[in-house]
């Protein structure tokens, strides 16, 4: 009985437990959700945010309208200058962003480039297109910070949920953010 | 000074009915014990959790979820779905982000607890609660292929000592009659309790794992071709697959980076998790059914205010004298309601402390049976202030329903015509 404690506990977990998707298939892509990581060193912070381009845009097709591609713009440049993670006393700057955004418009510019290669790119014909953000931030007394705020489920109106996850000399952890939720608590 | 008179009417009469309402008080004692239990349990039984690994960075195994990946290799619950090969193990090695790996080879099992064959790295990167390393009660870590380190809770209920010889089994499950009989192993040294599932298994090397496997196929040992200590006697043994490796590295600002790199890794199909995040997914799981339990309690403490009420209300008709008396002697409605209320906070306090004498005493006392049974390391502590609040809202709901029979008081009071002079 006595080795068998936590797997009482723990049993019908382990039901729960799925398998993953392979490498070779292609990643979720569920509206409304999206997935922001990052890894505190010291003051460096490095964050990484991906999100199916509905939650950010309203619209995953390629870009048609002069609205559209303001939309696109305006989302691409509050991503280079935006820190998606904070201090409650917003001491983050960006020092570097990267922001990739994959879908139907990319296929298309891309097509252009390379002409007779059909099967360039994994996501051709889903119709689906997503933003993946990558930044560097430098965030004076990150190391001390207990609570974090993100931006993100206030900005995107769309995104319902964010699975928040951090690494860092502190600890680890994970989180679920709803909507207008926007501290990340690390002792949690 | 009318203060200080209600205080003492108060009391006087919690002592004139002391026999019912040390009935009254044992059950709001019990009910307060048992929330003020189950969130302390709570806090415990997550740091426990929590706390079973520390500093490793990252885990990889074969291809599979987060969960089932940390359920087999940190507490031993159910099987790996596919082995990592050593090759890519090796490459890991190579890789300039990683600082140190930890081999772990699942499969076999000593009398029903778990065999993890390993290496060194095991005693001198491995973390579990706050950057503890695992250390030795007894003896040496093994040195020889056949050598064998257990577990404090696997020494402890099997009752071994180092220098005793014991024979492991091929597979899991508790009864097996594949054993490896032709190598025993030889027990170096036994773990210091760790609380954690570190004290549920037995250690063994890479290489002793590998050579007592020598001569079997398809799980049978094949008569004449196995090994004998002897025989292996410079023969070197190296893995063609393990289990499952856990990594640090060098920043951890290259978690993620690494562990997409893994994901994505096109040679072999590898799953990299975060033990952190997957421990945190786990209690984000297991913390529904804690909290139903949380919110069940807190039904069971207001069931028995409600139980307080209704005996304060059953004994105005009692106290219908008392009160006369009182009022004669001109004592206002107020300060006749207010007795009501001081007495329902006066039992909620009196419940309260008793609650937490009889929660120390029981932790105390239950620590050490729960640490051998179940692996769960629960410590006594002072209180946090989650549970000091919750502590709190037991004199203030008693403080409210002793409004109840305060309100009906002061109204039957003034229909008696007993009214403050000027009213």
């Amino acid at each position: 009985m006595k080795r068998f404690g936590y797997r009482l506990l723990l049993l019908p977990l382990s039901l729960l437990a799925g398998a993953a998707a392979a490498s070779e298939n292609p990643g979720a892509h569920q509206h409304g959700h999206a997935e922001l990581s990052f890894a505190v060193d010291g003051n460096k912070v490095e964050v990484m945010f991906v999100s199916p381009a509905y939650n950010v845009l309203g619209f995953e097709h390629e870009v048609r309208t002069k609205a559209q591609t303001r939309a696109l713009q305006q989302a691409n440049d509050w991503f280079a200058g935006t820190p998606l993670i904070d201090t409650p006393d917003g001491t983050c700057t960006v020092i570097s962003s990267e922001v990739h955004h994959s879908g139907p418009e990319q296929e298309q510019e891309q097509e252009q480039h390379h002409e007779g290669n059909e099967h360039e790119h994994e996501d051709h014909g889903s119709g689906h297109s997503a933003f993946e953000v990558i930044q560097t931030l430098t965030c004076p007394g990150v190391q001390n910070a207990t609570t974090l705020i993100t931006p993100l489920t206030t900005r995107l109106e769309r995104l319902e949920h964010l699975d928040v996850q951090w690494a860092g000399a502190m600890a680890q952890g994970a989180t679920r953010l709803e909507h207008s939720e926007q501290a990340v608590e690390l002792g949690q | 000074m009318k203060t200080r008179l209600a205080f003492s009417l108060a009391l006087a009469s919690l002592w004139h009915r002391r026999r019912v309402l040390t009935l009254v008080c044992l059950t709001l004692t019990l009910s307060v014990s048992l929330l003020l239990g189950i969130q302390y349990l709570r806090t415990e039984v997550r740091q426990s959790f929590t706390s079973t690994i520390s500093g490793t960075d990252l885990i990889v195994g074969a291809r599979s979820g987060q969960l089932n990946l940390l359920l087999y290799t940190v507490f031993h619950i159910g099987d790996a779905t596919n082995n990592i090969r050593w090759s890519t193990f090796q490459r890991l090695q190579e890789d300039q982000r990683i600082d140190w790996l930890i081999p772990i080879s699942l499969g076999d099992s000593y009398r029903g607890y778990r065999v993890v064959a390993t290496d060194s790295n095991f005693p001198e990167h491995f973390r579990y609660g706050q950057e503890q390393p695992v250390n030795l009660a007894e003896g040496e870590w093994f040195s020889d292929v056949f050598h064998v380190v257990l577990g404090a809770g696997v020494a402890r209920e099997l009752g071994h000592q180092p220098g005793e010889e014991v024979i492991l089994s091929h597979g899991g499950g508790r009864t097996s009659f594949s054993n490896h009989e032709d190598t025993p192993f030889r027990i170096t040294g036994i773990l210091e309790a760790t609380g954690t599932p570190v004290d549920q298994a037995v250690y063994i090397s890479l290489e002793g794992m590998e050579a007592m496997h020598v001569g079997w196929e398809s799980g049978v040992a094949i008569p004449g071709r196995t090994l004998t200590p002897e025989k292996t006697r410079g023969m070197t043994f190296t893995p063609d697959a393990i289990t499952a490796a856990y990594v640090g590295l060098k920043s951890p600002v290259l978690t993620f980076q690494l562990q997409r790199a893994l994901n994505q890794s096109a040679e072999e199909p590898l799953s990299a998790i975060l033990p952190g995040v997957a421990l945190s997914e786990l209690w984000r799981l297991m913390g529904q059914f804690e909290k139903a339990l949380l919110g069940i309690t807190g039904f069971v403490v207001i069931t028995s205010l409600v139980g307080l009420v209704a005996v304060l209300l059953t004994l105005q008709a009692q106290r219908a004298h008392e009160i006369a008396v009182l009022r004669a002697t001109g004592a206002s409605t107020g300060l006749v309601a207010s007795l009501h209320v001081i007495e329902c906070v006066a039992l909620a306090l009196v419940s309260c402390l008793l609650a937490l004498a009889v929660g120390a005493g029981l932790l105390t006392g239950v620590a050490p049976w729960l640490l051998d049974n179940y692996g769960i390391n629960l410590t006594l502590r002072p209180l946090n202030p989650t549970e000091w609040a919750l502590l709190a809202t037991v004199p203030a709901a008693a403080a409210l329903v002793g409004l109840l029979p305060a309100f009906a008081t002061w109204r039957r009071t003034r229909t008696q015509g007993l009214g403050e002079i000027g009213e």
